[in-house]
C-alpha cells in the first residue's frame, strides 16, 4: 500500500466512523443564547459575552488602586457593571500572565503605535480595548504564538490624540467559574 | 463572499451554522466520542465565535477560529469528564439496515474507541487532518504547534490507529 492508499483510508473510516451523528436543533440554542439586549450602544450590544467583557473591564477600573487585581472575578455583568459607578483613575494593573513590554506604562506615543509583550492566553488568543474614560475606542484581537504558555504577541493600535488606558487580556471562557481572565491594563498617551 | 462585508454577528452565526454546524459537531465527536457533549461543545463555539464576531468579521476568520474553538474545547471536556473515560457512552445511533448493522456499528464504534485512546494532539491532528481535510499548516495554525510536532504526531496517531484497527478487519 502506498502512503495515499493510507490516507484515503483513513478518510474513509474517520467519516464513517460519525455518519451517523445527525445533530438537531442546535441554532435555536445558539440563537437564544447570543440574543442581544436592547441596544444602548456599539459597545454593548453584540452579546452577552461583549457584555461580559464590558463588565470586567470595568471591574479592573473599580479595582485601579486596589493591590489584587487578578482576583478580580468578572461576576454577573449587571453587578460589577454597576459597580463602576465611583470608578477612580486608571491605573496600572498586570497579570504574569499577560506582560506588556512596550510601550512603558504612561508612554507617550504617536499613532499608530505598536504593542508588544508575552501571554499565556486561552487558545492563545489576545484581546484589547483602548480605553477613552469608561468607553471603548477601539478594540482587537491577535494571537500569541503559543496557546497557554508565555508565547509573545504584539498588535498596532490606531488613535486619535488623547489620554487612554489599554487593556489587554484573554478571555474568560468558562463564564466566571474558573480563574479569572489574566489582564493588563495602563495608561497611554497619543499627541 | 460579495456579501461577507454585511454580515452581522447573529447573520455570521446563521451562515456559518448552515454551513458547517453538522461537520463540526462530528469533529467532534471524533474528538469526545458522545454526541450529545460535542453538540455543546460546538453550541459554546459558535455562541463564542458570535461574541468575537466584532474582530473577526470574515467568513473564513470565523470558520477558523470556530475549528480552533471547537478542538480546544473538545479537550478540555475530556480533561474535565477525565472519570467517564472508563466508562464510554453507548454507541452511536446508526443508520437504518438490518444484517449488516451489527458490523457497521462495530467498526464505527471501534474506531471511536481507538481514537479516544490515542493522546489529546495525535487524535486531534488525526481529526483535523483525516476528517476535515486540513493541510499541515492549517492544522498547525489550529493547534498552535508547529508543523514538525503536526507532522510527529500524524505519524504516531497513524500508526496507533492502524495497530489497533488491524483486529477489527
Amino acid at each position: 500500500m502506498n502512503p495515499t492508499d493510507h490516507d484515503d483510508e483513513l478518510r474513509s473510516l474517520l467519516d464513517d466512523a460519525v455518519s451517523g451523528v445527525e445533530p438537531r436543533h442546535g441554532l435555536a440554542t445558539i440563537r437564544s443564547r447570543t440574543a442581544a439586549p436592547p441596544r444602548r450602544g456599539w459597545a454593548w450590544a453584540t452579546s452577552g459575552a461583549a457584555l461580559a467583557v464590558a463588565a470586567t473591564v470595568a471591574a479592573v477600573l473599580v479595582l485601579g488602586g486596589s493591590p489584587r487585581p487578578t482576583t478580580a472575578s468578572p461576576g454577573p455583568a449587571g453587578s460589577a457593571a454597576s459597580a463602576s459607578a465611583s470608578a477612580a483613575t486608571p491605573s496600572e494593573v498586570s497579570s504574569s500572565r499577560v506582560v506588556v513590554e512596550a510601550p512603558a506604562p504612561g508612554a507617550i506615543l504617536s499613532s499608530p503605535f505598536r504593542v508588544s509583550g508575552r501571554a499565556s492566553a486561552f487558545e492563545a488568543n489576545v484581546q484589547w480595548e483602548l480605553m477613552a474614560g469608561s468607553s471603548v475606542v477601539e478594540r482587537g484581537f491577535t494571537t500569541a504564538e503559543e496557546c497557554c504558555t508565555l508565547s509573545p504577541f504584539s498588535f498596532q493600535v490606531t488613535a486619535p490624540p488623547g489620554d487612554y488606558t489599554l487593556v489587554v487580556h484573554d478571555e474568560d471562557v468558562s463564564g466566571g467559574e474558573g480563574n479569572p481572565p489574566a489582564r493588563h491594563s495602563q495608561s497611554v498617551t497619543v499627541r | 463572499m460579495a456579501t461577507s462585508a454585511s454580515w452581522d454577528a447573529d447573520a455570521a452565526v446563521e451562515e456559518l451554522y448552515a454551513g458547517h454546524y453538522r461537520r463540526l459537531v462530528r469533529l467532534s465527536v471524533l474528538l469526545v466520542r458522545d454526541p450529545e457533549t460535542a453538540e455543546e461543545v460546538v453550541q459554546d463555539s459558535f455562541v463564542a465565535m458570535h461574541g468575537k464576531w466584532r474582530s473577526l468579521r470574515e467568513p473564513d476568520k470565523a470558520l477558523a477560529y470556530l475549528r480552533q474553538t471547537v478542538v480546544n474545547r473538545s479537550r478540555s471536556v475530556l480533561r474535565h469528564r477525565g472519570v467517564q473515560a472508563a466508562h464510554p457512552p453507548p454507541v452511536l445511533p446508526h443508520g437504518p439496515g438490518a444484517d449488516e448493522d451489527a458490523l457497521v456499528s462495530e467498526r464505527r464504534t471501534a474506531v471511536l474507541d481507538a481514537m479516544r485512546g490515542l493522546p489529546d494532539r495525535q487524535r486531534e491532528v488525526l481529526a483535523l487532518r483525516y476528517y476535515l481535510d486540513l493541510s499541515e499548516a492549517e492544522i498547525a495554525a489550529t493547534l498552535g504547534i508547529s508543523r514538525g510536532a503536526v507532522k510527529s504526531h500524524a505519524s504516531r496517531g497513524v500508526a496507533a490507529l492502524r495497530s489497533v484497527m488491524e483486529d477489527v478487519r
